[in-house]
């Protein structure tokens, strides 16, 4: 990631701590959900750590940066449903764009060699719509969001293996 | 054709040559020993080819053909009344490939000869005007010739690949080329660069221009070039995907896959008027149209029935049909000239592969064992297939015959190759 795109996802980690910290609606969604066995470890111990010196809120605040700060989503195989432990970070991202209408994200939809490749585009095209129809649903404006699939042409990693396949098969979230 | 390719080469000389180079990995059991003689050069200084060579090259890379080591020759002959049968006969060559090249002025005349051992006959003697930039050439069309008399099928030596290299260096930094070359993987030339994808170059059918997906605009759109002039047209820039095109046999449509009506469908586009028909409709993934020889039928990829499938479309009827039932995954498919089979990728357990299929039989032949093996292009007399596979973790190019009993790598020097499709013929 260059310079700018750092600074854009420290300006947008800033932006999703102020909106939770002042929208008790998402607030309460996100504790719902953050709930869910789909917690990470890291932000498990922020909260255990914290607890005697943040306030709730703060914590919450955290915590919403933390998934907003997560724009890589992965899929199985020859699939495009969107995995449950992509919810609370992509709920971040929807709600970032609706409370900054003039915030425009790029959706890159991306697939594993396997398969033939104007198949691939295809699927990454509906890894990438999948994405963009949860991220409407959650209140993102469609007029927010472009997306693009490359197919398997820009795979991350190299590697002929299930764990290499299973980080090309994603889509990548990219704020303009 | 040549004015074509001295176009090309004019325009064209500063661009990258990365020559692939063949490396037959199976043959057929008992290929018919031929001797390639090395061709008398009458002229002063080195000729920049050896014809023979070339030759014995071109008709070895079929499987059918080995040529006779020089060493064991008993007389090198360059000419009709050179020839003793018996030096051949005792060595067990069954055919004899002998000629000169004779320089006049700034030009000159290759002559060849092409003898039946065994049956003591001449079979083509021919003389070739020319000159040594058009030496390659001469020794394609030679072998065209020769493989024409031997086998009864039409040479594919004089045709022309397209294919797609990379250079990776990340995922966000690449140098995509579509090049041009030889059917042979001589003389390639770069005839599109950039730092977005290119893929799925197809030829049309009069072999003058090429359609292929570009993504420098920022998202995948298919743009049609001329080789000789080297101009470049965008025919689909709909929203969405614009994926997989092919023209019709009449070079005047052109099918492909686009999402602009929310999901990828199979679109015809009549290049003239630009009238736009789509011919699929339901919530699954067509794509990898392919059109048949006579026009009649289309081959695509579709998902409808749950996983990808090879169907074909009636173009008359304007219904569809599914081909393929045997494994989980069937795509990119192809026709193959003057044969009832065609070819796609097909997935056999963890594998893809290509295989051959007979529609009305159902009888399914997988022809390779790479297990990365896809995009099947077939030669224009339908003998070979070349296709993308993968050797060491790179991508090369591959030719099988499509009775399966002949495969050969072409690996390349540099970046990763990817999406041949052989030209028709251009003579």
């Amino acid at each position: 990631m260059n310079q700018f795109g750092i600074a854009k996802s420290a300006i947008l980690a800033a932006s999703i701590a102020v909106l939770a910290g002042c929208s008790s609606t998402m607030k309460d969604d996100m504790m719902d959900s953050s709930s869910s066995d789909s917690m990470s470890d890291s932000s498990a111990s922020t909260s255990s750590v914290s607890s005697t010196a943040l306030t709730a809120e703060q914590i919450q605040a955290r915590q919403d940066a933390a998934f907003a700060s997560d724009t890589l989503f992965f899929f199985d195989y020859d699939q495009a449903s969107i995995k449950a432990d992509a919810r609370l970070s992509l709920q971040a991202h929807a709600a970032y764009l609706a409370a900054n209408p003039a915030a425009m994200v790029r959706l890159e939809g991306h697939a594993d060699e396997r398969g033939t490749r104007a198949y691939n585009v295809s699927l990454g095209e509906r890894r990438a719509n999948a994405v963009k129809r949860y991220l409407i649903v959650q209140g993102a404006a469609s007029a927010q969001i472009e997306s693009v699939s490359y197919g398997e042409e820009r795979p991350l990693s190299l590697s002929q293996s299930e764990e290499g396949y299973a980080r090309n098969r994603r889509v990548e979230l990219i704020y303009k | 054709m040549l004015r074509l390719l001295l176009l090309l080469a004019a325009m064209l000389s500063a661009q990258v040559r990365a020559e692939l180079v063949i490396e037959i990995t199976d043959g057929v059991e008992d290929p018919i020993p031929v001797a390639f003689v090395p061709f008398r050069w009458q002229g002063s200084g080195a000729l920049p080819l050896e014809l023979a060579d070339l030759i014995e090259n071109n008709m070895e890379r079929t499987g059918l053909f080995v040529g006779t080591p020089r060493e064991n020759m008993l007389s090198r002959p360059s000419q009709g009344d050179q020839v003793v049968f018996r030096d051949w006969r005792l060595i067990e060559s069954e055919y004899l490939v002998i000629g000169r090249v004779i320089p006049q002025g700034e030009q000159l005349v290759v002559e060849y000869e092409l003898y039946d051992v065994f049956g003591q006959a001449s079979l083509l003697s021919e003389r070739i005007p020319g000159s040594a930039a058009q030496l390659r050439d001469i020794g394609h069309f030679i072998s065209d010739r020769v493989y024409e008399q031997l086998t009864g099928q039409r040479g594919i030596f004089s045709t022309k690949l397209a294919y797609v290299t990379v250079e990776h260096r990340t995922d966000k930094d690449q140098s995509y080329r579509l090049m041009y070359a030889d059917a042979d993987g001589a003389r390639p030339i770069a005839i599109f660069q950039s730092s977005q994808p290119i893929m799925s170059p197809a030829w049309s059918p009069e072999g003058q221009r090429i359609a292929y997906v570009s993504y420098e605009s920022g998202r995948p759109e298919i743009y049609i070039q001329e080789l000789a002039s080297g101009t470049k047209t965008k025919v689909a820039d709909y929203e969405g995907q614009n994926t997989a095109p092919s023209f019709s046999p009449d070079g005047r449509r052109l099918v492909f896959s686009s999402s602009r009506d929310g999901n990828p469908e199979i679109y015809i586009k009549n290049l003239r008027n630009n009238r736009l028909v789509r011919i699929t409709k339901n919530a699954a993934i067509d794509t990898e149209p392919r059109f048949s020889a006579d026009g009649d039928r289309i081959l695509f990829t579709s998902t409808r029935a749950g996983n990808p499938h090879v169907y074909e479309y009636d173009v008359n009827t304007g219904r569809s049909q599914r081909l393929t039932f045997e494994g989980r995954y069937n795509s990119n498919p192809t026709y193959i000239p003057g044969d009832d089979q065609i070819a796609f990728v097909h997935q056999f357990e963890r594998d893809y592969q290509i295989a051959v299929m007979q529609p009305q039989s159902g009888a399914l032949q997988v022809l390779t064992a790479s297990g990365f093996d896809e995009n099947p292009s077939p030669a224009p007399n339908g003998q070979m297939m070349v296709y993308a596979t993968s050797n060491g973790g790179k991508g090369v190019l591959g030719i099988v015959s499509v009775d399966g009993r002949v495969n050969t790598l072409i690996p390349s020097t540099t970046g990763d190759v990817r999406e041949p499709a052989w030209s028709p013929f251009l003579n």
